[in-house]
């Protein structure tokens, strides 16, 4: 509750600060200064700092974020409008990232200090290296233009090909992260005991490694994935914005271009909401489902 | 009686085993010399870049690799113009005739024209060909290093300073101070750091100076969390308690022993802020809020090629620039995984 305040406050001051006369862009840069003065007013942007501030928490404690320059529509419902297609493109990415990152640190950690594992590990860095705009602008290259795989723009009621660009794009830096976690993990587990009863019992390589040592060495690897779940949903600006994927993401990307502060204030302030619950959340289900205590 | 001494070995210090360890990851090194390779280049741009990165010829706009075109150099009022040619048609002793690139023919006496070498007219190579403006794509990532080098070593300053600052704070003294420094931690830990930049640097205003403030802003969090976590554990330990016992000041004890002993973990984290100041940077100006044009950034390179991408001219102006910003984010990435693993005790071999 204090931090959910606290980002309150913070993009408060940001918004404060920025530059330009807000009542001047909403009426465009030749209103006369009698309208600006009135409209200056009915935005409240005349009283003193502590009093635009405690009327901007009080409105945002309703969800009442106030009215975009542009388009002059209520940014609030703007944002829940779109907030579903981010958590599609999210979660699909999730479910690439967990599925192939898993594989990729099992097969690293059985097959270590070979070819394989060597490649897996500089493919992994280049996913934590690779900023997400060079990413998509590539993928919609090869895949896109070059190839002609997959469409590179447009939202998932065109079909189900137009999410695999832009989610597979952001799956990349989660997948990276947790490949390299499952496979540290896996190689702590493999040299225990247990592996080696397994083993010992003579169950097939198979079994041995994937119900006995990767339940084990799932733990770091559901608090890495849940962790940059939350990242995810507040990273997709430029995916989205690329791909043209009508989220949260390419909301916020227009709105900077355009410099509608109400809705940036918006965007921002919502994707730190949704980072605070969705931490909040995934602090409480740990509490309730250890994954050692369920599966052991 | 024996001596002992004689056979105990040296003990030699954490830093000089994990500077042997680091020497034997063949890729943190290549790595290391990779980024030095382009501190070098950022350095000495001037000398190395073939032509200047600013100058606009539209003549060449969005030519391939290896492009090649006659030139040669007039001189008016003063000031130096290159005049592309297309093809020499005639040059004598006083005078040049050629096809210009729209095909006109045009005769024009030397007197204004500068010698390049021993020649009037010569030839210019693009080796990673032009942009739309036709200027050379090489020139412009070499002095994009500079930019990207930049903001982000001097983002990463701010953020270990302000990092190191408040997270030894913190972790020192506990209570009140603590409870504060965590919950502003916390608080900027919840906006997704590109959004907070963006954010910060058009509360700013676009350009330079912005760009890093903004990026070490943001960055700080991370390295005070760390900071604060070190030194929690550290404060607890024998020689701080022993350095408190002989009566030495808490900055002494903070400066002396503690931020010491919390060194390794913290290099790890700025190197890893680092890259991801370098990311921060090259979003920043493709989003047209860093570097101002025409002053070369490797971001601005790839969103004006992505302008041009869909009508597939030169590839190279996005291309190039992302291979730039990846390799170098992919350097230091690799200098912090080695830095890790060399410092990690349980990675002995």
């Amino acid at each position: 509750m204090l931090i959910i305040f606290g980002v309150l406050t913070v993009s408060f001051i940001l918004t404060f600060m920025l530059p330009g006369d807000p009542a001047k862009m909403m009426l465009g840069q030749r209103a006369d200064e009698e309208s600006v003065q009135s409209v200056r007013k009915e935005l409240g942007l005349d009283k003193p700092f502590y009093e635009q501030y405690v009327s901007f928490i009080t409105r945002a404690a309703r969800f009442d974020l106030g009215k975009s320059y542009i388009t002059n529509r209520d940014v609030a419902s703007t944002i829940l409008e779109k907030f579903p297609a981010t958590i599609i493109l999210s979660i699909v990415a999730m479910i690439f990232a967990a599925f192939i990152g898993i594989l990729a640190g099992v097969i690293s950690s059985i097959k270590l200090y070979t070819f394989y594992d060597y490649i897996s590990t500089v493919i992994s860095l280049f996913g934590i290296s690779i900023p997400q705009f060079v990413l998509a602008l590539l993928m919609v290259y090869i895949f896109g233009a070059e190839l002609k795989w997959f469409p590179i723009s447009g939202y998932i009621d065109n079909g189900w090909q137009y999410i695999i660009l832009p989610a597979f794009a952001l799956a990349l830096r989660p997948m990276a992260i947790t490949a390299r976690i499952t496979r540290t993990s896996m190689l702590e587990v493999l040299g225990k005991d247990y592996v080696k009863t397994a083993r010992a019992k003579g169950l097939s390589e198979f079994k041995v490694v994937f119900k006995h040592a990767l339940r084990n060495a799932l733990n770091p690897t559901v608090t890495a994935l849940s962790s940059s779940f939350a990242a995810t949903l507040g990273g997709v600006f430029f995916i989205e914005y690329i791909f043209n994927w009508p989220g949260i993401g390419s909301l916020a990307m227009d709105s900077i271009m355009k410099l509608d502060f109400p809705m940036i204030q918006g965007s921002i302030l919502f994707s730190a909401l949704v980072f605070v619950v969705i931490n909040f959340l995934v602090d409480i289900s740990y509490a309730y489902l250890d994954p050692k205590v369920k599966l052991g | 009686m024996e001596d002992y001494t004689e056979n105990i070995e040296k003990g030699k210090s954490l830093r000089y085993y994990a500077y042997r360890r680091f020497r034997r990851h063949k890729l943190a090194v290549s790595a290391l010399f990779f980024l030095i390779f382009i501190i070098l280049i950022a350095l000495f741009a001037p000398l190395i870049s073939p032509y200047n990165p600013d100058r606009q010829l539209l003549e060449f706009s969005a030519k391939p690799p290896m492009f090649e075109s006659l030139a040669f150099t007039r001189t008016e009022g003063g000031m130096e113009k290159v005049v592309p040619v297309k093809q020499l048609v005639k040059e004598s002793w006083d005078s040049i005739v050629y096809l210009d690139y729209t095909g006109k023919q045009i005769s024009t006496d030397k007197e204004n024209i500068k010698m390049h070498g021993t020649e009037f007219i010569y030839k210019m190579k693009f080796v990673l060909g032009t942009d739309k403006f036709g200027r050379d794509i090489l020139s412009r990532l070499i002095y994009g290093a500079r930019i990207s080098l930049s903001v982000g070593l001097i983002s990463q300053s701010i953020a270990l300073l302000i990092g190191v600052f408040l997270g030894s704070i913190a972790g020192y003294y506990r209570g009140a101070s603590d409870k504060v420094i965590m919950w502003l931690v916390n608080v900027v830990w919840a906006f997704p750091s590109i959004l907070l930049v963006i954010a910060i640097s058009i509360v700013l205003g676009k350009g330079y100076w912005q760009a890093f403030v903004a990026i070490g802003l943001t960055g700080w969090v991370d390295i005070a969390r760390v900071i604060r976590g070190q030194i929690i554990s550290i404060r607890e330990s024998e020689y701080v308690e022993a350095a408190r016992a002989a009566g030495f000041g808490n900055l002494r004890i903070i400066l002396r022993h503690v931020l010491p002993n919390s060194f390794s973990p913290v290099i790890v984290t700025s190197t890893v802020g680092l890259a991801n100041a370098i990311i921060f940077e090259s979003s920043l100006s493709f989003l047209g809020l860093g570097v101002q044009p025409p002053t070369a950034s490797w971001g601005q390179m790839v969103f004006d090629g992505y302008r041009f991408l869909i009508t597939g001219t030169n590839f190279g102006m996005v291309l190039f620039p992302s291979l730039a910003i990846l390799l170098t984010v992919f350097a230091v990435n690799l200098i912090g995984d080695g830095i890790r693993d060399a410092f990690d005790p349980k990675l002995k071999k």
